[in-house]
């Protein structure tokens, strides 16, 4: 299945680009181990190629961010929501 | 995002949390431990928590009896302390709040005009606390006005040296003075306790493991040590005005917000900040600091250090005042491990095989039988077996998903998970079996190669018949399995098979005891070689005893192709199963 999965599966658990707050509290509730968090930070899809995932969605369950979420084929790819860091530091 | 920014920043190690229950109570009974000790981040978080607990402690007072100078004395006056005290007050508890610094210490140490966010937006607020969106000043003012306006009773730069319980508790401050009270709410946050470098020089009076105000650094040559969030936050705060460095121990920033990262390549593009990879710092002198990079030694101008590698849990102090940390082995849980994992073992062996146990296997031969195989209460043992063992398992799938349901507010997702693994352990792998008496039923949910004799032409069939089962076997595995994973990604482990559903119910408090990292990853892929390994003992089965299914993939492990034997496989689901049993149902 794991390797099924690896070449092709539909299903996966997205992030919203720019929600994730560096807080781990997906990556601490992952009974498989996976580093949710590194993707999340960046936006990207979790259940891709070689994640061991299976499927249990505590991290979306935990995630106090709504970042993380379930879905589908291309509803996984681009989300993406504005980013507010530079404001708050004054930086730009 | 935002407030949480200047925190975190490496790869979080595995931490190891105090052990709390779902009231936030610790190890010791009427000490509470709520906030961002508690693993989750988040001030609407934190505020809730002194919320909910002060609400508990309140309900307990009533039944209570105890000469003390307080009801509760709460430790840390952050977003967590403030709440309770709030809480506290309105209640009208005795209280008194010991802070080690100052109020909300950790928002005055974030970046001037930061702003704070009241995130998430869906949750709602308890209590009376005020929280919303704001820069860090006016923030920090709102605060202090609700403070003065409730006349909080907060103790500043009182620093607690140690919590002893004797009856009530005794908490020890450092100026010496001790306070009693009934209850204690630890609410002292993660910020106190910095990770350190460990590095000669490390206590130069130079190195800081804050940026308060960039503003105060001009024309200096300044180290920042780290790649996370805050340090590269800081670092781009400086650069305007000073000559930075970042030493950085990985090979690349791979856990930036996207906005830091473009933000710092253009700065190192433009040459506005040199970026050391794979460094570490050696040794910090007064005038310079050696770094160490790819097995050299570069030693470089400094005036001011910033070691930004985030902060960890005050391990010392939970031990000092008596807590139990989660994942501890100690004695007695060795024992509870050892009796649980036998027991389960001897059911299991009991149930799969008729024929005696261990029989059948040339490396355990038949004299290790605990019963005499083929005797009557060998005969019984298995009979009973055979209807207690599923019956149990889906027992304690039902109930601990329920529980599940009940006490874990599962997501819509999690709560159609729980139900299916309810479903199909109950109804496909114990009342169909029983009810229909045809061992073929398993086939249903148990494909190739989880069940090595899926692919193989049953001897009988009491339902259907042994060519539908042969078919259905072959189906499911090369098309059913293959589509399922297709359209619903693999989640035949946490939604249909057995084992995956009890660790899903019963294994459900222990998700973060899961090994992480890198090495876990590796080990993962060892599931290759057995999958590799099924393929080969199925087509060797398939070529010398092509009518005669094997039992299961594990018969490969101990040399025999046909008939059943405890393997290293079983052995250890059993133990894993043990580990779970043990801890949760012992008190520990």
């Amino acid at each position: 299945m794991n390797l099924i999965g690896k070449i092709a599966s539909r299903w996966q658990i997205g992030a919203v680009k720019g929600k994730c707050i560096d807080c781990g509290l997906c990556n601490m509730n992952c009974e498989m181990g996976i580093d949710i968090k590194k993707r999340a930070i960046r936006g990207e899809p979790v259940t891709l190629r070689d994640t061991p995932c299976v499927g249990c969605g505590e991290c979306v369950r935990v995630c106090p961010m709504n970042c993380l979420f379930v879905g589908q084929g291309k509803e996984v790819e681009s989300k993406w929501e504005l980013p507010r860091n530079e404001e708050i530091l004054g930086l730009q | 995002m935002s407030f949480l920014a200047t925190r975190k920043t490496e790869a979080t190690p595995k931490e190891r949390f105090p052990i709390i229950t779902d009231k936030l109570e610790s190890t010791t009974p009427g000490l509470y431990i709520i906030g961002d000790l508690t693993g989750m981040p988040l001030l609407k978080n934190a505020i809730n928590h002194g919320y909910d607990t002060v609400q508990e402690i309140a309900k307990q007072r009533d039944t209570e009896r105890a000469e003390a100078d307080y009801d509760v004395i709460i430790v840390g006056a952050g977003a967590a302390g403030i709440s309770a005290a709030m809480a506290a007050k309105e209640k009208g508890l005795r209280y008194v709040v010991l802070e080690k610094a100052r109020l909300a210490n950790t928002i005055h140490n974030f970046p001037a005009g930061k702003s704070i966010y009241a995130e998430p937006v869906e949750l709602e607020t308890r209590g009376s606390l005020w929280l919303g969106e704001a820069k860090k000043e006016e923030f920090l003012e709102r605060w202090q006005e609700a403070v003065r306006s409730a006349k909080l009773d907060i103790r500043e730069n009182t620093p607690v040296s140690e919590i002893n319980k004797n009856g009530h508790f005794v908490v020890a401050t450092e100026d010496g003075e001790t306070w009693t009270s009934r209850f204690v709410i630890l609410a002292i946050g993660k910020q106190g306790t910095p990770r350190t470098l460990n590095a000669p020089g490390e206590d130069l009076s130079k190195v800081f493991t804050r940026l308060y105000d960039p503003g105060e650094f001009k024309g200096e040559d300044i180290l920042v040590v780290g790649g996370g969030d805050s340090a590269i936050e800081a670092a781009l705060a400086l650069i305007d005005n000073n000559e930075v460095t970042i030493s950085y121990r990985r090979e690349e920033f791979t856990r930036l917000k996207p906005q830091n990262a473009s933000l710092i390549r253009r700065a190192m593009d433009a040459g506005r900040v040199q970026v050391v990879f794979n460094s570490n710092v050696k040794e910090i002198r007064p005038d310079e600091v050696v770094l160490e990079a790819g097995g050299e030694e570069r030693v470089i101008p400094n005036r001011i250090v910033f070691t930004l590698i985030g902060t960890r849990l005050p391990v010392e102090f939970f031990k000092k005042i008596g807590l139990k940390l989660e994942n501890e082995w100690d004695a007695r849980r060795w024992v509870q491990f050892a009796f649980w994992t036998a027991l389960l073992l001897l059911i299991y062996s009991v149930k799969k095989f008729n024929h005696g146990l261990f029989c059948s296997c040339p490396l355990h031969s038949e004299n290790f039988s605990l019963v005499a195989m083929g005797s009557e209460l060998w005969d019984q043992a298995y009979a009973t077996a055979k209807i207690w063992y599923p019956a149990v398992y889906s027992a304690l799938v039902c109930g601990l998903g329920l529980f599940y349901i009940i006490a874990r507010r599962p997501s819509r997702y999690t709560f159609w998970r729980t139900i299916s693994c309810m479903a199909f352990q109950t109804i496909l792998f114990f009342l169909l079996p029983l009810l229909l008496n045809d061992g073929n039923i398993y086939k249903l949910g148990y494909a190739w190669p989880l069940s090595m004799s899926a692919v193989f032409k049953p001897k009988s069939a009491r339902i259907l018949s042994p060519e539908f089962w042969w078919i259905y076997g072959l189906v499911f595995a090369f098309v059913g399995i293959p589509l399922l994973t297709y359209f619903h990604g693999k989640r035949y482990c946490a939604w249909l098979c057995g084992c995956g559903c009890l660790a899903e119910t019963a294994g459900d408090p222990f998700r973060r005891l899961a090994p992480k990292g890198e090495k876990a990853k590796r080990w993962e892929k060892s599931i290759y070689v057995v999958l590799a390994a099924a393929v080969v003992v199925t087509l060797l089965n398939a070529l010398t005893h092509w009518d005669k299914p094997p039992s299961c993939t594990t018969c490969l492990l101990c040399g025999r192709f046909r008939g059943g034997s405890p393997s290293p496989l079983i052995l250890f689901s059993a133990t894993v199963s043990g580990v779970g049993m043990g801890v949760r149902w012992l008190p520990t």
